[in-house]
């Protein structure tokens, strides 16, 4: 022990299944064994990088926590959960305190969002997002504490950013009004922020967008070419060859200068394959070479990729049933797009396939591992296996099935058409007679019955009672379909705003209110938010004593209102049509209202 | 295609619940008096209109015509006075209508005397017209299908009458629904006429059946684009838990099958895949 060490955590921890004592100190963390060895057998320093795994709780059998440092592991087996809890403290005061600045070792799944936002999604305007990303991310699992503060606050950001509608009642409730604390804003909104990190979480693949150069025509009838450094490094991925031309040209001792390899490049012939205004073009050596160099590329990788003629798998069983007819060559003629060794023209449709296959190879992991199989087939001369072909099933023992067999205990609950109850019965029944009573009499009823269509079956009254009854049927659906809904072209402003903004407020107490209902730790928020609901019960109340004249009065944009102003007939209207608005919101108001009256 | 080519099918399920009928203050006689005149309407409308009837009794529906014959008794009289095809469709209903209350013990031992088998009279409805409809090889056939119903739905054949829903939906059969009698719960009906583009009417007054059978649903299927008919609007989506049958507004979804449950499962029943739920609070935590 040093002089300044002090013991900040002792506790009884087993290291490879011997029980020890485990100690953690300002400067490190070391493990003894029992038997009374002095020296400790794991010696970890706090200043060194390390890293710090948990076993979740419902996961694991019992509580265990491992440091790994300079590649070895050390685990721990404890003897509670609650010492690990005190363990991960202890450890992250102490390395927040120490000057090295190690890697602080919980680290929650919050960090990952501050690499990616980097590289956020961006439209495909023709900047695209860098190749692959940085590598396989390490995932440590959940220290059990839920995002840290600061990032929290920087998702919250994002989504602010992104989300118009948020950040807008963002700022007018929390910012203008003052109804609710940003804390509270976002307690309601957990899912936006769960959904958002998630979505920050995910990988980008490599950008899908063959690399074009798109010149931009400015005023004047100038055109600017934007050669981005991600453009080039995607031509270069694309055109391997363009690289290699890249790398012997240009440079220190080299010919030609960045900007001039460009200029070259735009103006060749290779970049303008696909366009036909040959006007601009421009014959350029260096590209010309480039360009056929590619397609003898294209064309070899083709070949590599069937296995050539070279490479055909000869097997060494011979089939004796084989008559003429298996030895024809029944080849279908490959697609004109798809012949090779054709010269320059290569088509924008075997260039589209090939950049596709790309991606496609990059992204996937499965044909990594199929290609990877393939090399290691090629290259070792595996005996091919003989037994399938001279096995015979009838030889063999019959094998027990596989069969899995499905529980059904719910399938008959599924398809049943009904549930024995024997409460049920008691309800249609007659207090006089049993169902077999009328089910009888129905039968006597019926027997020899038939009836005399010729009368007349149905009374004056009972017709033209049914039949008024189906015009106001109709009135109402014609009513509502046509003339109920109101013409809000010439709603005046004031209101709209007083309208919009109740219904804001209201909506988030609202919210609040029950999502404080029943909870023990709320109470306090509850009763806040009950005085909030009065206060906008009573705002609503306000607006029908709106007035035009004293909304000029009070806002500061009195010349505009001179200009919108309505006439005193239409601001009625629109004050009704506003009450009609916030009716439904006053409703639920007095509900919670009363609710919260009776709880209390 | 010509209005004129058009034939029209329609297959008229009849609720035959005797314990709901006698609980109603309006007989079961004549309703069918009522029903039969409107039958006789659908067919005087055109020559090649034709009529399905199906009754749904309690625990069993059966058809009531067109049944094959059997060569037991046909009354070979012809009257005069009257249209052969009336006839003939009035006899037979009657006739198999006294033969359906016949038999007794089957819906007295039936332990749900409640409702009555709608799922079953859907069902055996939309195979009859699905072979119709292949039959009828010019494709001039429009058929729909008009429920008159008094005992409320069984939420024990929920997931069955949505099923038949679904498939009307899909061969585009509208299901009218006429409710004489009765609460409109459960709501099983009102669904059918809203997703198939049908009409649900609830009388107030029984006696009137027949006017409002022909106002509302005698126009066929051309017609009713034209007229402005009665009928109600609002519906209510209420649905049926898988697990005990009970009707509920709120409950959850299992995401891979759609089927709805009233609690939170750990495994869905129909589909046997595990379900965590990740975002539902409940008590203001997250589980």
């Amino acid at each position: 022990m040093e002089v300044n060490e002090q013991k900040r955590f002792e506790t009884s921890a087993s290291y490879l299944k011997k029980p020890g004592r485990l100690t953690i100190t300002s400067k490190r963390l070391y493990w003894s064994p029992n038997n009374g060895e002095k020296q400790p057998i794991v010696n970890i320093l706090h200043s060194a990088p390390s890293k710090f795994f948990v076993g979740k709780e419902k996961v694991a059998q019992e509580p265990k926590f491992k440091i790994s440092t300079g590649g070895s592991d050390y685990t721990f087996s404890l003897s509670g959960w609650d010492r690990i809890q005190k363990i991960q403290e202890e450890l992250t005061t102490v390395k927040g305190r120490s000057a090295a600045p190690s890697p602080v070792a919980p680290r929650s799944a919050a960090a990952s969002p501050a690499h990616q936002r980097s590289s956020a999604p961006s439209p495909a305007s023709g900047s695209s997002s860098p190749a692959l990303r940085n590598g396989p991310q390490k995932v440590t699992n959940k220290t059990g504490a839920s995002l840290r503060n600061s990032d929290k606050h920087k998702l919250c950001m994002q989504l602010l950013l992104r989300d118009k509608n948020l950040s807008e009642q963002h700022r007018t409730l929390v910012l203008k009004e003052r109804c609710v604390t940003e804390d509270e804003f976002w307690e309601l909104r957990q899912d936006l922020l769960r959904d958002h990190e998630l979505q920050m979480k995910q990988k980008k693949g490599r950008s899908s967008v063959i690399p074009n150069i798109r010149p931009i025509t400015e005023e004047g009838g100038e055109t600017k070419i934007n050669i981005t450094p991600q453009l080039v490094q995607e031509i270069f991925d694309e055109y391997p060859r363009v690289k290699i031309a890249y790398e012997q040209n240009v440079g220190d001792n080299k010919p030609l200068g960045h900007k001039e390899f460009w200029k070259r490049y735009v103006q060749s012939r290779f970049n303008d394959r696909n366009r036909t205004n040959g006007s601009s073009v421009v014959n350029d050596d260096l590209f010309e070479k480039c360009w056929l160099e590619t397609e003898e590329d294209i064309n070899q990788e083709k070949e590599h990729r069937d296995h050539g003629r070279k490479r055909i798998k000869i097997s060494n069983l011979r089939d004796l049933s084989a008559t003429k007819e298996d030895h024809m060559e029944i080849e279908l003629e490959k697609d004109i797009t798809m012949r090779s060794g054709h010269g320059k023209i290569l088509s924008l449709i075997r260039r589209s396939n090939r950049h596709g296959e790309k991606i496609l190879e990059a992204s996937s992991s499965k044909t990594r591992i199929s290609k990877e199989k393939a090399k290691q087939n090629n290259q070792e001369h595996q005996n091919e296996d003989y037994m399938p072909y001279i096995t015979i099933d009838d030889l063999n023992d019959e094998k027990p099935e596989n069969a899995i067999r499905l529980e059904i205990h719910d399938q008959r609950e599924y398809f049943a058409s009904q549930k024995l109850e024997q409460g049920r019965d008691v309800e249609m029944t007659d207090s006089q007679n049993s169902p077999i009573d009328i089910l009888n009499e129905f039968k006597t009823d019926f027997v020899d019955w038939k009836p005399n269509l010729t009368v007349s079956l149905i009374s004056d009254k009972y017709a033209r009672k049914a039949t008024k009854k189906c015009n106001e049927l109709i009135k109402t659906k014609q009513h509502y379909a046509r003339e109920a809904i109101p013409n809000l072209e010439n709603f005046p402003s004031p209101i709209e705003k007083e309208v919009h903004l109740l219904h804001l407020l209201g909506n988030e107490y609202l919210r609040h209110f029950w999502a404080s209902w029943n909870s023990k730790d709320k109470t306090e928020k509850n009763k806040k938010m009950i005085e909030k609901l009065r206060g906008a019960l009573t705002r609503i109340n306000k607006i029908k004593k709106m007035s035009q004249d004293e909304e000029a009065l009070d806002s500061s944009q009195s010349s505009q209102n001179t200009d919108t102003r309505v006439n005193e007939l239409e601001w009625s209207k629109a004050i009704t049509l506003a009450e009609q608005m916030l009716k439904p919101l006053r409703d639920a108001i007095e509900i919670a209202l009363t609710r919260g009256r009776s709880h209390n | 295609m010509k209005v004129d080519e058009d034939a029209n099918l329609l297959v008229l399920i009849i609720d035959t619940n005797p314990i709901v009928w006698r609980k109603s203050n309006f007989s079961l006689k004549e309703a069918l008096r009522h029903i039969l005149v409107f039958i006789n309407a659908h067919l005087a409308l055109k020559h090649d209109n034709d009529v399905a009837i199906i009754a749904s009794h309690v625990g069993v529906s059966k058809f009531l015509y067109p049944i094959p014959m059997t060569h037991e008794n046909s009354d070979k009289t012809i009257f005069p006075n009257m249209y052969q095809k009336f006839r003939v469709i009035d006899e037979k209903v009657i006739a198999n209508m006294s033969a359906l209350f016949e038999d007794v013990d089957t819906p007295n031992n039936y332990p749900d005397k409640a409702s009555s088998m709608m799922a079953g009279a859907l069902s055996m409805a939309l195979c009859y017209i699905n072979r119709i409809t292949k039959a009828d090889e010019i494709g001039h056939v429009k058929s729909r299908i008009l429920i008159i119903s008094v005992s409320p739905d069984s939420p024990y054949q929920y997931i069955s009458i949505m099923n038949c829903i679904f498939s009307a939906q899909k061969l585009c059969i509208p299901i009218d629904v006429c409710k004489v009698y009765g609460s409109d719960t459960p709501v099983f009906l009102q669904q059918a006429s809203h997703i198939t583009g049908g009409k649900y009417l609830k009388l107030e007054m029984p006696q009137g059946l027949l006017q409002f059978l022909m106002i509302a649903f005698l126009p066929d299927r051309y017609n009713k684009k034209y007229l402005c008919l009665p009928g109600e609007e609002r519906v209510d989506f209420g649905a049926a838990c898988f697990c005990h049958k009970k009707i509920i507004d709120v409950g959850y979804v299992c995401s891979v099958c759609l089927s709805i449950f009233c609690r939170p499962l750990d495994e869905c029943s129909t589909c046997r895949t595990r379900l965590t739920l990740t975002s539902v609070r409940q008590n203001g935590r997250v589980i």
